[in-house]
């Protein structure tokens, strides 16, 4: 009950820093960070997969409205959440325990490395592609994938530096 | 049916992320003809009291250097009025105002705040704090200080969100002021300082440097709203036309206040060219 109440928490937060922060920063008008993506990476592999299904589309279906570009998120953020458990199970070190929030400290630096920049990159091929759909530069595309995602990952390891 | 539904619970998360995907995608998908979605975007209550409260701060510590802005620009149109009265005379100037006076004007303005605005999409929409009940309407024009802002599009009672001229959706009828010849307005996606003036026709004689300004013909925007200046020219694809390219005097990046034009225009006028449009739609040979 409190880990759950902690999660709405956490996700409130993420919520209102990717709307009225984070997609308020176009670096060199290409890149921005989805720092939401970083609390789909963070539930455990025993967590239901119903449950953050759901979580991701909500938090994808919110950041979206508030953004005029409804199903866009919502679309690529549900599924993150859906290959986030094969993704994370697939880098997961042997001494991996289950109920662990994958993290550095639980996983080794290399390992969340690799698992970060998987479930990030996922994300960010198919949210522009998605973005993309009326108006097609693949030079474009190309360059928000990369410099968005690069962005991403120094944000989300920065946070990681951080954390306890 | 035991089966069956130890199949469902095995795959229940297979079937829940089908399900939620296909929701997303027919948002996705049905959004842009979807006039009722005004939930489902920005203009929501929600999101408009958050984006109201975000849009106050930022203003706060950007008050200065707008205030500044302001006051050059009184300065200038100060001056530019100080040497047209000496032109004029001051007889005639008071003549042409009571003149004015005397007949009802054809817009009329509400004046409005963006409380949020994007510049990088590829296709931009800002939402304003007023709505339906300060009497703002759908596909009424919008224009800041300095020109032509867009066009509304979804109205919810309290806000409501605006296709920016940076929309590729958005069309805006032009001309180039002073040689009368007229074109549509539309931007490629590109910079967010630049858009297209499509469909010039090829005898039309033009500098770079000339001004270019709203046409008036559709009831949106009066005629003579300032829109940018003419920075290059080009053939368009069919080679039929000219496409100029058009540096626009809007600073969207620093779009604040903004005014909403409520068209004063005849029921008369309204109602021939809803006519007009309809019959082409109802006819079969229009389509082209």
């Amino acid at each position: 009950m409190e880990i759950t109440i902690k999660r709405i928490g956490w996700f409130l937060v993420f919520f209102i820093v990717q709307i009225l922060l984070l997609n308020k920063i176009h670096l060199f008008h290409v890149a921005t960070p989805f720092l939401m993506v970083y609390f789909i990476m963070q539930f455990p592999l025993t967590y239901p997969r119903t449950g953050l299904l759901l979580w991701s589309f909500f938090m994808g279906l919110l950041i979206d409205i508030s953004t005029n570009i409804p199903g866009v998120t919502a679309a690529s953020l549900t599924i993150v959440g859906f290959i986030q458990p094969y993704i994370l199970n697939y880098f997961a070190p042997n001494d991996f325990y289950e109920m662990d929030t994958p993290s550095v400290r639980t996983m080794t630096f290399q390992k969340f490395f690799n698992y970060a920049a998987t479930v990030i990159f996922t994300f960010c091929i198919i949210f522009f592609s998605f973005e993309a759909f009326n108006l097609f530069h693949f030079g474009d595309w190309l360059l928000r994938v990369v410099f968005s995602g690069a962005l991403t990952l120094i944000f989300i390891l920065a946070l990681e530096r951080f954390k306890r | 049916m035991k089966n069956l539904l130890a199949f469902i619970q095995r795959f229940s998360h297979w079937i829940l992320f089908l399900l939620l995907e296909v929701v997303s995608l027919s948002l996705l998908f049905s959004y842009n003809g979807y006039q009722g979605s005004v939930w489902f975007s920005s203009a929501n209550n929600i999101n408009g009291v958050m984006y109201e409260c975000s849009s106050f701060f930022s203003n706060f510590f950007s008050q200065s250097t707008i205030n500044n802005e302001l006051t050059q620009r009184i300065i200038a149109l100060r001056d530019e009025n100080q040497l047209l009265r000496e032109k004029l005379g001051d007889d005639a100037v008071k003549k042409h105002l009571a003149s004015r006076e005397s007949q009802p004007p054809a817009y009329s303005y509400i004046p409005a705040k963006v409380i949020s605005n994007t510049i990088t999409e590829k296709n931009n929409i800002m939402t304003l704090d007023k709505g339906y009940d300060d009497g703002i309407r759908e596909d009424m024009g919008v224009v800041d200080a300095n020109g032509v802002a867009g066009i509304v599009y979804l109205v919810s009672d309290n806000y409501c969100t605006v296709l920016s001229v940076l929309n590729s959706h958005t069309r805006i009828s032009c001309m180039i002021r002073d040689r009368g010849s007229f074109g549509t307005l539309h931007w490629d996606a590109k910079q967010y300082d630049t858009a297209n003036l499509e469909d010039i026709p090829r005898h039309t004689q033009f500098k770079l440097g000339d001004k270019v300004v709203t046409s008036g013909y559709s009831t949106i925007f009066p005629r003579g709203i300032p829109v940018g200046k003419i920075i290059g020219a080009s053939n368009s694809s069919d080679g039929l036309s000219y496409k100029l390219k058009v540096l626009l005097t809007t600073d969207f990046s620093h779009l604040r206040d903004v005014r909403v034009i409520k068209s004063n225009a005849s029921h008369e006028r309204k109602i021939l060219e809803e006519i007009s449009t309809d019959s082409l739609i109802a006819s079969p040979d229009s389509d082209n």
